[in-house]
C-alpha cells in the first residue's frame, strides 16, 4: 500500500487540506462532502469506504474530528510528516480568518453583508450534509445490520437526546463483544 | 505561570477532552474560558457565532481567537506577540491528535484486518451514518426554522432557503458538482435576497 503513495508530495498534502479547511463551514461533520471531492475523487488517495472508516476512527481519537480525519489520511500517505502537513493545511485558512477577525473585531461587528451571506451559506451546508447522509445511508442499508444500526442511532441521538460519545463507546463495546462471542463459539 | 505556557496547557487539555465532536465540548470550553476570565459569556457566544460564519472547527477557531486576545491584553500594542499567542493556542488544541495518531497509527495499520477490529468497524460504519443523518437533520432544521424547533409546526420556511437546501442536496447526492460553487452560490443568494 505504502509504495503507491511514496511519491505523494508533502506540499500536495498541505495544499489539498488547505482547500478542504478553507471550505469547512459547519463543524467536523460537514467535512465529508469536501473530503469526498478532494481526497477521493480528485487525488484518489483512498476510496470512499476508506474515507468513511478514517472518519469513524477519528471519532475515537481525542481531538477535533476534522483535524483527526485529516491527520489519519496524512498519516496513511506520508507517516508523521503527512500528519503535520495535513494539520497545518486544514487549520491554515481558518487561522488567518480568525486572526483577521481578532485584529479588526470592532469594525466588523454587525456587518450586514456578512450576516446575509451566512443566511445563504447555512442552508447550502445543510443540503450538502443531507446529500452525504443520503450517500452513506445508501451504502449502509445494503445489510440488515447496517440499516437497523443507522436508523437506531439517528433515532437515539435525534429524538432521545443520547450523546454521540456514549453511542460511539457503546458501538465499540458491541463490536468487541460480538468478536469475543464469535471466537468463543468457534472454539467449542 | 508564563501566559504562553498557560495558553498551551489549557488548549492542550481541551484537545484531549474533545472526543466525539466539538458540540459536546461547548460547555467545557465555556467553563475554561470564563473561569479564567479570558472571555465573558457574551464574548463566548460571539466567538461561537463567528466560528460558524468562518471556516474551520469551532474549537480551533476559539483557540486562535482566545490566544490572540489573551496575549494582546497582556502586551498591548505589540501585534506580533499576540499573533504568536494565536499560533500557540491553535497548535496546542491540535497537538493531542498529532501525538495520538502518530502513536496509534502504526498499530492501526498493522491490525486493520484483525477480526476484532473488523467487527468494531462493521458496527461503527452504520453508527457513524446514523450520526451523519442526525447532524444533517439538525442542520436543515436550524437553517430553515432557526433555533426554536417548535416553529417547524407553526410556519413555512423561507422558500429561497428551502430552495437552496434542495438544490444543494441534489447536487451533492447525484452529481460531482464541486462544494465550493454550492457554498458560493448559497452565500450569493443570501446576499442578493438581503439587498432586495
Amino acid at each position: 500500500m505504502k509504495a503507491d503513495h511514496e511519491k505523494t508530495g508533502l506540499v500536495q498534502i498541505f495544499v489539498s487540506f488547505t482547500k478542504v479547511g478553507a471550505m469547512l463551514f459547519g463543524g467536523g461533520y460537514a467535512m465529508l462532502p469536501l473530503l469526498e471531492r478532494e481526497v477521493v475523487d480528485r487525488r484518489k488517495w483512498c476510496r470512499f469506504e476508506e474515507m468513511a472508516d478514517y472518519y469513524a476512527m477519528a471519532q475515537l481519537v481525542p481531538g477535533v474530528i476534522a483535524v483527526n480525519t485529516s491527520m489519519l489520511i496524512g498519516h496513511r500517505l506520508r507517516g508523521f510528516w503527512g500528519t503535520a502537513a495535513a494539520t497545518l493545511g486544514v487549520v491554515a485558512v481558518p487561522f488567518f480568518v480568525i486572526l483577521a477577525y481578532a485584529v479588526a473585531i470592532d469594525r466588523l461587528a454587525g456587518l450586514k453583508l456578512l450576516e446575509d451571506a451566512m443566511a445563504g451559506l447555512r442552508p447550502a451546508v445543510a443540503g450538502m450534509m443531507l446529500g452525504v447522509a443520503f450517500t452513506m445511508f445508501n451504502r449502509s442499508r445494503k445489510t440488515r445490520l447496517g440499516w437497523v444500526v443507522s436508523l437506531l442511532v439517528a433515532f437515539l441521538v435525534l429524538v432521545c437526546g443520547v450523546s454521540a460519545v456514549n453511542v460511539i463507546l457503546t458501538g465499540v463495546a458491541a463490536g468487541v463483544i460480538w468478536f469475543a462471542v464469535a471466537a468463543a463459539k468457534k472454539r467449542t | 505561570m508564563n501566559l504562553f505556557l498557560k495558553l498551551a496547557y489549557v488548549f492542550f487539555k481541551i484537545g484531549i477532552l474533545t472526543v466525539g465532536g466539538g458540540l459536546a465540548m461547548i460547555p467545557i470550553i465555556q467553563h475554561e474560558m470564563v473561569s479564567r476570565g479570558w472571555l465573558d459569556n457574551q464574548q463566548f457566544l460571539d466567538i461561537l457565532g463567528i466560528a460558524q460564519m468562518t471556516p474551520g472547527p469551532m474549537s480551533v477557531n476559539t483557540a486562535t481567537f482566545v490566544g490572540y486576545r489573551v496575549i494582546d491584553a497582556a502586551h498591548p500594542g505589540s501585534v506580533w506577540i499576540a499573533v504568536a499567542g494565536a499560533l500557540v493556542g491553535t497548535l496546542a488544541v491540535c497537538a493531542p491528535s498529532l501525538i495520538c495518531i502518530n502513536l496509534f497509527g502504526p498499530f492501526w495499520d498493522k491490525n486493520r484486518n484483525h477480526p476484532c477490529m473488523a467487527r468494531v468497524f462493521d458496527i461503527l460504519r452504520p453508527l457513524v451514518t446514523g450520526l451523519v443523518i442526525t447532524a444533517a437533520v439538525l442542520l436543515v432544521l436550524n437553517a430553515l426554522w432557526g433555533d426554536s424547533f417548535r416553529e417547524v409546526l407553526e410556519r413555512m420556511p423561507d422558500y429561497r432557503m428551502f430552495g437552496i437546501v434542495v438544490v444543494s442536496f441534489v447536487l451533492t447526492a447525484f452529481t460531482k458538482f464541486s462544494p465550493v460553487y454550492i457554498l458560493l452560490g448559497g452565500a450569493a443568494i443570501g446576499v442578493l435576497s438581503g439587498l432586495l
